[in-house]
């Protein structure tokens, strides 16, 4: 499976290093050609970059401050980007116009397309500091200087009922909910990787306990649970906190099958040659697990990670929904689904669902990556 | 296989127990107690309450008294068969939970039977035409059922199914059958409302175990049995349906017991949004609420039904397949 | 030389002279100057009026140009001839007060510090050489000749102040609105008892079968007549309803009224209901009332006051019932006296002068026994079925035996469950209709009681209903949506106003009609500033300074609010639309600190010290700490006050440069911390005016209010860990309030009410948001009569009560 371990002890340290790069760089490779013919889960690791890149740069991309609210626009439908005036190319929206019909009561919008509101690439807008450190107020998207009058706005995705930008709003929510499903997974790794291994590796009654903490911790409900333990936050902490924590219980209970996938490969590769040869050379245990034995099924972990991802994002979500999770002012995803949760929206304002649409392709798209790097991650296997 | 079973029924009990003690951690976690609540809920309807009313009440509802002493009162409660007292519904706990428990569980159940009826065949079907038109649309489909958040999918539907099909909003029965004693109209009645939760709840794990089927079968349909008895003749169904079918049935068994208390907390989520009368929103409300013993009860039922649901699915496992059982050594 | 001091410093000493100039102006006796009142007549008489937009108008920058070319004309005149008394920085506050004036009518705020700058800067420098004084004319010159400059086109758009009572622009065919000539209500009748009765078909029936005593022996001798809004009803029908579980008590406890007293629709006269009379002494300490006579529980027994002295004896004065009397049973240090006098006449004994005894009998404080039993209150109880359950009739050991058998702790819980009619349908009641299944099932269901005392004019049995049938929803948006296919007769609770575009929408389909149900003079999101808050000594300096608050007010838009969260459907006027402000004529209390007028906010900011800012633009305290507000929502509650707030946060930073921090928390915790003293700053409701004395605890720190300021209120209280009332005007609404529910005098009674609240818009605490939107969108079957048209909503008089719906029916 591995390159000889018994070579790789016997070697000196520095030869040790050289060569199990290679091995691990060789077998990289073999996984990477495996996982390109793939294509769904290319597709969809491409999709994941895509929206990782939105975490970074949010900034960036928004095109008005999250924040911001104009009563008397709000709820207003999409507006489209138009590329071309004619056939001259003119990026530009159609201004907008309306107010609450006082018949109907609902928000009656028209579309003047006579007004062009010019739009470009890298426009002014509002000041924020790019990574954090660098300031700016360069935009990918937005209005174009030159034309520009006090009564124009952007504002792609449309309004929510408090006439803040939904577009803006949802790439803030974008970086929210993906980070804490990222945190979130680390910790469960953490966690699944220690208390995985040594169950598996030692067996016997550290085994048999672990293992009965896990079938525990998996016949309880996951979601009263959550729901027992967001409540109890103190609710006067930040929302940093409340962030952390909250990733935090999720990956508490999330570490289970983690754990299992790994106590299962240990159990099976402890009678294997390289560790019993391992074993007799003299390398201490820790070594032996984290240095050999570990190493030896790392594109499992990222697949079992991969796959565990989509289920903090629907956990977020869901306590978010709930009542439970992040709060508002906070923006993930789920508090932006919750802003949508209700009649009125699906009747007359459905595109407050659209931050339905990224949790549903970043769902798919992990797992599609996630089956991909699983069958990807053995590439000996046929 | 005594031994395994009785090993097996020492753990379930110890689980049991763990539950109990996580079930009334979790129900103390949350700051304050119902007294604080309760006050607050009266000082919405414009009643202020002070300080010494609110000791006094602590008193009147024990909630003065050191927490271990409440988790020794509740578990001799218990063992009498009795789950305490609900603050808000000023009714024991047994009364408020009663037939919500049992439409949960029917709910739940119904829920594993769909999984079965729809994931297996289609399971079949996606492994012995590989690559087909069908595997394609099936997995598409599967995997857009497991990524659609529940509570969303819980809402539209319920819009829809009223606009368009005029159907009676939410909850499990119609007006009529509400409060009506059971009998063969109120249980068709109840199987019609379950339609749509049970489409909702049986979209992830359907689309998880036409997976895991059409995996287990590709393994299966790749053995060298599989070729003797092609060899010999038998027909493609016949020799599909007699050993690799049963074979990659097994993980459908053991899925089905971790699938449960994924099933239970889902029906939560989706009873919120549908107001349906299971336990599910009263769980919500006696958290938010802080009564107690009407939440804490609430969880011990639903882990010692899990427990017991993992205990007899093993038991299936072991009697479906006899290899099972030296796993667990 | 002015040109060297720094603009924040300017902007200080010119709002003090300004002050100082108004006082001298006011003072002035010499008729070469004009009097304030005067100048404000001049002033207005200039103005412009209000116009709607006129797109051609000139821009502000051209106005600023025609203000101060004007005003440095006029100051070159004034500087020709230099006499004694008035420095040139006051020409420079008159025209700071002047375009202020003009441009609280129309201008934006970014106009009027462009038009207060330059004109400033001119008139300065049109005056070299130090403070030059002037005359109050000349000044008053000066301020004309500005103000005349603007041209009326310019004053228009924008901050258009928000017509308190206009009414709503109700255009949909499905909104019913107030009829012309006023609102129907129903009322009572008094001394006119119909000669004969009758009853529904469903008990006619029971009559004819002997389970059931006739019509005549089932009423009192002298039943309550009601005459119904529009006229005599047809009996039947079901009143479907939804309810949201064991906690939601008031859906039903509202419309029911088992008080002995009861108000009338306009919710501000007491009226006879199980009590046919009362009495009061000259002093207000001795209540006599007078039953009707042969009333009778639902289930035929006799009720007397019997059942009065059994509620007083045996559970407001058991300690196990009511481990703490209630509030309103104490009064002057004493718990209230009941004394039997006959089997329909009851006395109450005060130990000092109760004047609001009577409106607090006839509200929700002491209601009936379906409203307050389960807690030991209603201030009567069915004694012959409850007597089973109290030791000083069955012995202590049998009363808490059969509780224990029962599931129950101990006797008085059990006690209290059967007394608690929505969950115990045993329990006889005296409401139009009686309780047939438990508030904790899934179907809460009522049936007409045969034996209610009230009829109508024609002597009909009330009520015309026969049953009302309450679904479970487990969640709001299942209930409405119910309500929109059109599956309620009557709902107005829990409907969600964000849905009116909806409701219209399915009205013809669902085949029902919408009505507002307003809540006169209510604050719906009041920001309350808690005096006593001792977080940080230096912050807590400017939550209890009036110019502080008053300059957060001016900051604030109002009416982005109303339109995000109401639909534009609230006023913004504040609570004391309609008390005449004697020291600012034409216009009302406070109605100054309730209008967007960012300029003068910013600059009374900047009085008060808080002139510095930090990089990223908030203001600092004077110690260099940033100031920053707290603002905690309650979550999940009726409005949505994280939402509002983060709205408000956001207006304040924007135009005031200060700081909000909002977070959303838990109801229970809010109210905890609250009662802690931990919150600066609390968003919360008030209900009306008239019943502020009744309901005292949102508006004035009385009675364990946990608002303008808690300790205050502990203090008042005679609580221990309490604090005097820093602020004169909180002492003075204690005053107010301990003479308001003593006295005896109706007048009075009303008059300290009022004061009570006009202080409140005079010291800008609380500051209003949005009034009066309506409390309930109530959606009614387009069959359904007699409903009050437009009902007035309260909370102390537990509308739907007080549209009496015993006389509402369903037409086929």
């Amino acid at each position: 499976m591995e390159s000889n371990p018994v070579e790789q002890e016997l070697a000196p340290e520095i030869e040790d290093i050289v060569e199990e790069r290679i091995s691990v760089a060789s077998q990289r490779q073999l996984i990477w050609w495996r996982f390109r013919k793939h294509r769904v889960a290319v597709v969809a690791t491409a999709l994941i970059v895509i929206f990782y890149t939105i975490v970074i740069f949010a900034d960036f991309l928004a095109t008005n401050v999250p924040a911001d609210s104009e009563a008397f626009r709000g709820l207003m439908p999409p507006q489209q980007v138009h590329i071309f005036d004619g056939w001259k190319p003119s990026p530009h929206v159609c201004a907008v116009t309306g107010a609450r019909n006082p018949i109907t009561y609902q928000k009656d919008y028209v579309t003047d397309c006579t007004e062009k509101i010019q739009v470009r690439l890298f426009a002014r807008g509002y000041d924020y500091k790019l990574f954090g450190v660098i300031p700016t107020d360069r935009h990918l998207i937005g209005l174009s200087d030159d034309t520009l009058r006090p009564e124009d706005y952007i504002y792609i995705l449309g309004t929510d009922k408090q006439g803040r930008d939904m577009y803006s709003r949802l790439l803030f929510g974008t970086r929210i909910s993906l980070t804490i499903g990222l945190f979130g997974v680390a910790l469960s790794l953490v966690l699944g990787i220690v208390l995985g291994a040594v169950s598996g590796f030692y067996g016997g009654l550290i085994d048999n306990l672990i293992q009965r903490l896990v079938e525990i911790v998996r016949s309880i409900p996951s979601i009263p649970l959550y729901m027992g333990m967001a409540a109890a936050f103190p609710h006067d902490w930040s929302i940093l906190k409340i962030y952390f924590a909250i990733t935090i219980i999720i990956s508490l209970f999330a570490w289970t099958d983690l754990g299992r996938v790994v106590r299962g490969r240990f159990l099976t590769m402890r009678d294997e040659d390289f560790v019993t040869a391992a074993m007799l050379s003299g390398a201490s245990q820790r070594r032996i697990i984290f240095r050999h034995m570990l190493p030896s099924f790392y594109s499992h972990i990222i697949a079992a990670a991969t796959l565990a991802l989509p289920l903090m994002i629907i956990a977020e979500t869901t306590l978010s929904f709930l009542g439970l999770g992040l709060r508002p002012p906070a923006i993930s995803w789920g508090t932006l689904l919750q802003d949508a949760q209700n009649v009125q929206t699906i009747a007359l304002t459905p595109w407050l669902m659209i931050p339905a649409i990224p949790v549903i392709l970043v769902i798919l798209a992990l797992n599609f990556m996630g089956d991909g790097l699983r069958d990807a991650a053995d590439p000996y296997s046929n | 296989m005594l031994g395994y079973l009785i090993r097996r029924l020492f753990y379930a009990v110890l689980a049991v127990w763990a539950v109990s003690i996580i079930s009334f951690f979790i129900i103390n976690l949350p700051p304050g107690d119902y007294v604080t609540s309760y006050i607050a809920q009266l000082a919405i309807q414009g009643n202020i309450i002070g300080a010494e009313e609110a000791e006094s009440l602590r008193e009147y509802y024990g909630l003065d008294q050191p927490s271990y002493v409440q988790y020794l009162k509740w578990m001799n409660q218990i063992r009498q068969g009795n789950l305490g007292f609900s603050f808000e519904f000023g009714l024991p706990v047994n009364d408020v939970i009663g037939e919500r428990l049992v439409l949960t569980m029917i709910l739940a159940a119904a829920t594993i039977v769909f999984i079965w009826i729809v994931a297996i065949p289609i399971g079949i079907l996606s492994a012995v035409r590989q690559y087909s038109i069908w595997d394609h649309t099936f997995t598409f489909f599967g995997f857009v059922g497991l990524a659609v958040p529940d509570f969303m999918l819980a809402l539209i539907m319920m819009y829809f199914s009223f606009v368009l099909f005029d159907f009676s909003v939410g909850g499990l029965f119609s007006p009529e059958y509400v409060t009506a004693s059971w009998s063969l109209g109120r249980g068709f009645d109840l199987a019609q409302h379950m339609i749509i939760p049970i489409i909702i709840l049986g979209t992830a794990g359907t689309a998880s175990l036409i997976r895991i089927t059409r995996a287990n079968l590709l393994d299966e349909l790749r053995k060298p049995y599989v070729a003797t008895a092609r060899a010999k003749g038998l027909s493609e169904w016949r020799l599909i349906l007699k050993y690799p079918v049963r074979m990659a049935l097994n993980p459908a068994i053991s899925m089905t017991a971790y699938i449960l208390p994924f099933l239970v907390s889902g029906s939560i989520v989706v009873s919120v949004v549908l107001g349906l009368p299971t336990v599910g929103p009263i769980l919500l409300k006696a958290l938010v609420a802080q009564d107690m013993f009407l939440a804490g009860g609430i969880i011990l039922l639903i882990g010692w039904m899990t427990v017991v649901g993992t205990f007899l699915s093993d038991l299936l496992l072991v009697w479906a397949d006899p290899r099972v059982k030296f796993e667990g050594r | 030389m002015f040109r060297t001091v720094p603009t924040s410093r300017l902007l200080i000493i010119f709002s003090l002279v300004f002050a100082m100039m108004l006082v001298a102006v006011a003072c002035s006796s010499d008729n070469d100057g004009l009097t304030k009142a005067e100048l404000e007549a001049a002033l207005a008489a200039q103005k412009p009026a209000v116009m709607p937009a006129a797109p051609a108008g000139p821009s502000a920058a051209e106005i600023a140009a025609l203000v101060s070319g004007a005003v440095a004309a006029a100051v070159e005149d004034a500087v020709g001839a230099v006499p004694e008394g008035v420095s040139s920085a006051d020409i420079a506050a008159a025209v700071e007060a002047a375009v202020a004036q003009g441009a609280s009518e129309g201008l934006t705020a970014a106009d009027v510090e462009a038009l207060v700058s330059k004109a400033v800067e001119d008139a300065v420098s049109g005056v070299s050489g130090g403070p030059t004084p002037l005359s109050a004319a000349q000044i008053a010159a000066i301020v004309d000749a500005g103000i005349a400059a603007i041209p009326a086109a310019a004053v228009v758009e924008i901050e258009v102040i928000v017509e308190p009572d206009a009414p709503v622009l109700v255009g949909s065919p499905h909104i019913t609105t107030d009829p012309q000539g006023g609102n129907i209500w129903p009322s009572i009748v008094l001394n006119n008892v119909p000669s004969s009765f009758q009853e529904a078909p469903m008990l006619a029936a029971l009559v004819a079968s002997g389970d059931l005593p006739p019509v005549e022996e089932r009423l009192p001798t002298n039943p309550l007549v009601i005459s119904p809004a529009d006229g005599i009803g047809k009996y039947g029908g079901t009143w479907f309803r939804a309810f949201t579980g064991p906690a939601d008590g008031q859906n039903m406890e509202r419309p029911l009224k088992d008080h002995l007293l009861y108000f009338d629709t306009g919710m501000t006269d007491v009226q006879p209901n199980i009590a046919e009379s009362w009495t009061v002494n000259d002093d207000a300490t001795v209540f006599t009332f007078t039953l009707r006579t042969g009333l009778k529980w639902s289930d035929g027994n006799d009720f007397t006051t019997d059942d009065i002295m059994f509620w007083y004896n045996q559970m407001l004065l058991n300690d196990e019932i009511n481990p703490t009397t209630p509030a309103w049973a104490v009064h002057g240090g004493e718990t209230l006296l009941y004394e039997k006098i006959s089997d329909v006449t009851f006395q109450v004994t005060a130990a000092k002068s109760y004047g609001l005894f009577i409106p607090l009998i006839a509200s929700v404080i002491v209601a009936g026994p379906h409203t307050r039993g389960d807690s030991g209150g209603g201030g009567y109880a069915p004694s012959h079925y409850l007597e089973q359950f109290h030791p000083d009739f069955v012995g202590l050991e049998t009363a808490n035996a059969n509780a224990v058998a029962a599931g129950f702790d101990n006797w008085s819980n059990y006690f209290l469950n059967r007394n608690h009619a929505n969950a115990n349908p045993d329990s006889p009641m005296m409401t139009a209709w009686r309780v047939t299944q438990s508030i904790s099932t899934s179907e809460w269901a009522f049936e007409r009681n045969p034996y209610y005392w009230a009829v109508d004019t024609d002597g009909n049995q009330l009520p015309y209903m026969d049953k009302v049938v309450l679904t479970l929803a487990e969640n709001l948006e299942v209930l409405n949506l119910r309500a929109i296919a059109g599956d309620f007769t009557v709902m107005g609770r829990h409907i969600d106003i964000a849905k009116l575009p909806v409701f219209l929408e399915n009205a013809t389909a669902a085949d029902y009609r919408v009505q507002f149900w307003k809540q006169p003079q209510s604050g719906i999101a009041n920001i309350s500033f808690n005096e006593s808050w001792d977080g940080n000594a230096e912050l807590a300096t400017f939550l209890q300074n009036v110019e502080f608050r008053r300059a957060l007010s001016m900051g604030l838009e109002r009416d982005q609010i109303n339109e995000v969260f109401f639909l534009g459907l609230g006023s913004t006027a504040g609570l004391c639309k309609g008390f005449p402000d004697p020291d600012n004529p034409g216009k009302y209390y406070g109605e100054d600190n309730v209008q967007f007028n960012p300029g003068p906010a910013n600059t009374a900011l900047d009085a008060l010290g808080l002139d510095k800012k930090d990089s990223s633009g908030f203001r600092l305290l004077p110690s260099g700490e940033r100031l920053v507000l707290n603002m905690p929502g309650v979550v999940a509650a009726f409005e949505d006050y994280v939402g509002i707030n983060e709205m408000i946060g956001e207006q304040w930073k924007k135009n005031l440069g200060i700081s909000v921090e909002v977070q959303g928390l838990e109801r229970s915790l809010h109210s905890e911390r609250a009662a802690a003293n931990e919150l600066m700053i609390q968003n919360w409701e008030s209900s009306g005016r008239d019943s502020v004395l009744i309901t005292p605890t949102h508006l004035l720190p009385v009675a364990g209010a946990l608002f303008t300021d808690v300790l205050g209120a502990r203090w008042f209280d005679g609580r221990d860990n309490a604090r005097e009332p820093v602020s004169e005007f909180i002492k003075e609404q204690q005053v107010l309030y301990a003479e308001g529910i003593s006295t005896s005098d109706p007048a009075v009674y009303l008059a300290n009410a009022q004061r009570v609240v006009e202080i409140n818009c005079e010291m800008v605490n609380p500051i209003t948001t949005v009034m009066n939107k309506p409390t309930y969108v109530a959606i009614i079957k387009n069959n359904v009569r007699n409903i009050p048209n437009s009902l007035p909503f309260s909370f102390h008089a537990q509308t739907s009560g007080n549209g009496f719906p015993e006389t509402w029916w369903i037409e086929d």
